[in-house]
């Protein structure tokens, strides 16, 4: 089984995704600054947050079956999100199938 | 940029059939037409409920809410629910903080028109994302299965430049005029007329719903209580004039009509494939023999049918007539799912129950896909 990529890294990478829709006039980026709820992530640049995160744990997320504006609000709670969902089974979180 | 959220109104027709050029189709003389029969022409909202971003005095995003008429409970109570769709902002207008806007000011009009609950049936995956990210709730996903067949040779020739650097814009006229030369009903109207006839006891396959004899159906085969539309003659007069889509109707009868099947093409983009929008009957050999029509006259290179809330034997008899399920992998890029939105946005958000039943319990849905603009 491939070793998944520590915390430190996955952070950067969500955080380089995320400044790349947010844009520089939206300064640092850190673990607690409000996401979804500010509005700085939002649509396209939400959707390929998602996108990243089944990449990440290697399973489809059942994207409606949680409260993602409150769940997925800052870096730090999605980087919870990954390493709680990851290695689970192929039908991914929140799924039913 | 600073931005005005205004809510619609009939000078803004003209803006809102060219900002939809980036959504429905290039012909703004059919977005107009799709405007005035969705918001205008709607039975159940006596205005349009759309919110509109202007920046510099010109229309730049839309969100509409059109109106629907739903059921739900033993005896069934009517309550009429806006469904959101629609959503749109300006290619030199995103990614400036526009779409919480645009989609929170729509929320308040619902509220601001006396609305507890928005539904939103059709949205596709960015749209999926900004709604959740603005407080709407999944009720769960329509399950969509696909039969495959054999695509045409410029079916074939759209779908790879669609892959390619700089040809790609080519793909949707090459679909066009795949549809202008074999019409996606052409198959089915061609094999019906030579399994059919005035003599034919089977299926007929016809371009127009009949609309009292399908309200009636629907009537007589009662309802189980679970949340669904009305689908009576008012509805189903205006629903199938849908100027963006092009229908067929699959109806057997013996002395009163005993079973329909409901068919739908895009217009502008006919490379979608066909969908099954709606099917009701009174057996289950009849649903299967009207699937079975569909099959076998349509020769379709796809054909999509919803199964969330099909009956566990109709799911057998859609399995056997070979429909697999879609989006295995990616959920998020693929899934049509039903949202739902308390207008009143409370926080913590609760429980969302709606005579007496809860919203985002699948269980609570009778979903087809005739209900949404997928349909």
């Amino acid at each position: 089984m491939p070793a998944h990529p520590e915390r430190d890294t996955l952070r950067e990478q969500l955080r380089a995704l995320i400044a790349e829709f947010a844009g520089p006039e939206h300064g640092v980026i850190d673990d607690d600054t409000p996401l979804i709820s500010s509005a700085l992530v939002e649509s396209i640049a939400l959707l390929n947050v998602a996108l990243w995160v089944e990449e990440q744990i290697d399973a489809a997320v059942e994207i409606t079956a949680f409260d993602l504006a409150a769940e997925w609000d800052t870096v730090a709670r999605i980087l919870d999100f990954v390493e709680k969902h990851r290695g689970h089974d192929r039908a991914g979180p929140g799924s039913s199938a | 940029m600073t931005y005005e959220i205004v809510r619609y109104e009939p000078a803004f027709r003209d803006q809102v059939a060219e900002l939809q050029r980036h959504l429905w189709g290039d012909d703004t003389s059919i977005n107009a037409a799709y405007l005035d029969w969705k918001y205008h022409q709607n039975p159940y909202l006596d205005e349009p409920l759309i919110g509109l971003a202007v920046h510099a005095g010109r229309v730049v995003g839309m969100r509409g809410m059109f109106g629907a008429l739903w059921e739900i409970g033993t005896p069934a109570e009517p309550v009429v629910v806006p469904c959101a769709d629609d959503f749109v902002i300006a290619p030199e207008h995103r990614n400036r903080g526009l779409v919480a806007q645009i989609m929170n000011a729509t929320v308040d009009g619902v509220a601001a028109a006396g609305y507890r609950y928005a539904f939103s049936l059709s949205a596709g995956p960015v749209t999926m994302m900004a709604s959740l990210a603005t407080g709407w709730r999944g009720a769960g996903s329509m399950r969509a299965a696909q039969r495959k067949g054999v695509d045409g040779l410029l079916t074939r020739a759209s779908a790879r430049l669609r892959t390619l650097p700089l040809l790609w814009r080519y793909a949707a006229p090459l679909a066009r005029l795949q549809y202008r030369l074999q019409r996606p009903f052409a198959h089915l109207d061609r094999d019906a007329r030579r399994a059919g006839g005035p003599l034919d006891a089977g299926v007929r396959v016809e371009p127009a719903p009949r609309v009292d004899a399908m309200a009636d159906l629907v009537r007589r085969l009662g309802h189980d209580g679970r949340l669904r539309h009305v689908r009576d003659e008012r509805y189903l007069a205006w629903r199938y004039r849908n100027p963006l889509y092009e229908y067929r109707f699959l109806f057997r009868e013996s002395d009163r009509l005993e079973g329909y099947l409901v068919l739908r093409a895009d217009r502008k983009d006919p490379a979608r494939g066909v969908n099954i929008v709606d099917w009701e009957a009174t057996t289950l050999a009849l649903r299967e023999e009207l699937l079975h029509a569909a099959v076998a006259w349509g020769s379709f290179p796809e054909l999509t049918v919803w199964t969330a809330t099909v009956p566990p034997d109709t799911l057998t008899a859609v399995s056997r007539a070979g429909f697999v399920p879609m989006g295995a992998g990616s959920r998020t890029r693929s899934s049509h799912s039903i949202l739902v939105c308390d207008a009143r946005r409370p926080r913590p958000a609760p429980d969302m129950v709606l005579r007496g039943r809860r919203l985002l319990d699948p269980a609570t849905w009778d979903m087809r896909m005739v209900y949404s603009m997928a349909g």
